[in-house]
């Protein structure tokens, strides 16, 4: 028997305005492991991440998270079931310090000692110096470094992350390219972008999208996904 | 916990109104205590505007509330000043608990108008069951309903009243104080930066708006409820809509500090509408004209809150 998947998408749509953002699109994924998402701007990415933490509801199709269908549940039931998310332009609260921020992603977990995961975490991405900062103070690689620690802070089950890198310095991206390969190992992660570079250095799986379809899911080895992805950013997708 | 500048200025306003109460001459020791029971109003509308960022034009609603329900028990029921100052607390909670049901169904212009609507809805009400609520020229308290009666034995009937006013908002700031030290508190402040945000991580913030909501009705309640039970009078005119007008611009004077800005605020309007209202009769026309300077001002003086934001940055 086939393990039950950790999330489901079946046949999902959903369209702005009469443009088609996702078409029809299936995808499944394991408890643990790393999905890549790339593809050129307008390509549904961000769409694709909003159906599944729930901030965009698909006009068809359905969606099942640990074999729950979750097609219409709110987004904070859905992260209460472990669904988590960063943007793709990073996003803290202002009137907050970083540290209050951090505590506001294990408020609601009374199970935790929360000022020791807080310290964890900000020292796994570097943020200990700026914990008692408003994010007016940080740049916006800090302000992104502080949305990712408030999702790992969530422990979500699976974590959706639109355009991680962006903003980022080279140092950067090198920890949090380490820290996602070892927390790709307990949970399940998807990152979207449209840096291919990245994405396959990160991920043994990606789903090549355009025009709000998946043309492609597998290994950025395989040749065919590699026609994939030549086709839609060197060739439009024609 | 490290207590926050802001907290210790706010606390620091109890005890310069006590030290220089002996120093007032009477009639500002009357304004005063007038200004102290509004102020808690003030307080009231700046949990809903400030720290969930909620703007409401019905707060009257919530006041009168209080002020009625108050009144009515103090009138009907039972003269005792200490169950009808409950009675007006929750009469108004649960007016804000059902407003705020309603309200948060909508935002932005449409909660504005809603909550308008409601308070012209309590206003119009109040007017026309005129045999219960006495209409425009209200209902007078018997002298023994009155809070400043209780007091009496021991002060006389102006320094009861502020001393009563005092302890109140002195219960007020201490509230506002843990509230915004509080983690509710910043969860409140997180709704206002960004609520899609903050229900993401898994939060119900209509359940905080609703909260922050009951709790702003709670001290405009507990204002229109000390209003009554001080000066033993309810009447229909509190339920206007200039009273739904004057915390906005209480607040926005003040500015962005919920800790002491809405005692600030409430202060100097009063005493620029009392220092108008003895030059001109349209004191209230004064009022207005204030609040359009002050909005137009307002972009001006956005680098003074800047420069503020900056120290308190720093303070932390």
């Amino acid at each position: 028997m086939q393990p039950r998947p950790l999330l489901s998408l079946q046949s999902v749509s959903k369209s702005f305005d009469g443009v088609q953002a996702l078409a029809e699109v299936s995808l499944e994924l394991s408890d643990t492991g790393i999905l890549g998402v790339i593809g050129p701007n307008g390509a549904g990415k961000s769409t694709l991440a909003g159906v599944i933490v729930g901030s965009l509801r698909p006009d068809s199709g359905r969606i099942f998270f640990l074999g729950r269908e979750i097609t219409g549940l709110p987004m904070r039931k859905r992260a209460r079931l472990g669904i988590a998310n960063t943007h793709q332009i990073p996003r803290a609260f202002p009137s907050l310090t970083v540290y209050e921020n951090l505590e506001l992603a294990v408020l609601h977990r009374a199970d935790t000692d929360p000022r020791r995961q807080i310290l964890e975490t900000a020292e796994l991405l570097g943020l200990q110096p700026v914990l008692q900062l408003k994010p007016s103070q940080l740049s916006h690689g800090q302000i992104r470094l502080v949305e990712i620690s408030m999702a790992l802070l969530s422990q979500p089950r699976l974590l959706v992350m639109d355009e991680p890198t962006q903003g980022l310095t080279g140092l950067e991206v090198n920890t949090l390219t380490e820290a996602l390969k070892s927390l790709g190992e307990k949970i399940s992660i998807i990152v979207i972008d449209h840096r291919v570079d990245f994405v396959a250095s990160l991920s043994p799986r990606i789903a090549v999208m355009h025009r709000g379809r998946i043309l492609a899911l597998g290994s950025p080895r395989d040749s065919w996904v590699a026609e994939k992805i030549e086709e839609v950013y060197l060739r439009g997708g024609a | 916990m490290r207590p926050r500048p802001t907290n210790i200025a706010a606390l620091i306003i109890p005890v310069i109104l006590a030290a220089a109460y002996p120093a007032l001459p009477d009639y500002q020791k009357a304004l005063m205590s007038r200004v102290l029971i509004l102020s808690i109003y003030s307080y009231g509308y700046a949990v809903c505007f400030q720290m969930i960022g909620v703007m409401s034009l019905g707060h009257a609603a919530l006041f009168a509330a209080g002020m009625y329900g108050a009144g009515f028990y103090a009138f009907y029921v039972s003269p005792d000043p200490f169950p009808a100052l409950s009675v007006g607390v929750a009469s108004s909670v649960l007016l804000s608990m059902l407003l705020g049901v309603l309200a948060m169904r909508v935002g932005g212009h449409y909660l504005m108008i809603g909550t308008l609507l409601a308070s012209q809805t309590l206003y119009l009400a109040a007017l026309h069951f005129n045999d219960i609520t006495g209409g425009e020229q209200g209902l007078v308290l018997r002298g023994e309903a009155t809070i400043v009666r209780a007091l009496k034995p021991l002060l006389s009937e102006l320094d009861a009243r502020y001393v009563a006013s005092l302890l109140a908002l002195t219960v007020a700031v201490v509230g506002i104080t843990l509230l915004t030290s509080s983690r509710l508190g910043r969860l409140l402040l997180a709704v206002r930066d960004d609520e899609e945000k903050l229900e993401s991580l898994g939060y119900n913030t209509s359940l905080l708006k609703l909260l922050a909501f009951s709790i702003s009705g709670a001290l405009s309640g507990a204002s229109g409820s000390l209003i009554a039970l001080l000066y033993g009078y309810v009447g229909a005119g509190y339920a206007g809509v200039l009273n739904s007008v004057e915390p906005v611009l209480w607040v926005l004077v003040g500015g962005p500090y919920v800790e002491f800005g809405p005692f600030l605020g409430c202060l100097l309007v009063n005493l620029l509408a009392d220092a108008a209202r003895a030059l001109l009769r349209g004191h209230v026309l004064v009022v207005g004209a204030g609040l359009v300077a002050f909005a137009l001002a307002t972009g001006r003086l956005r680098w003074a809150y800047q420069l503020m934001a900056r120290w308190r940055s720093r303070a932390a």
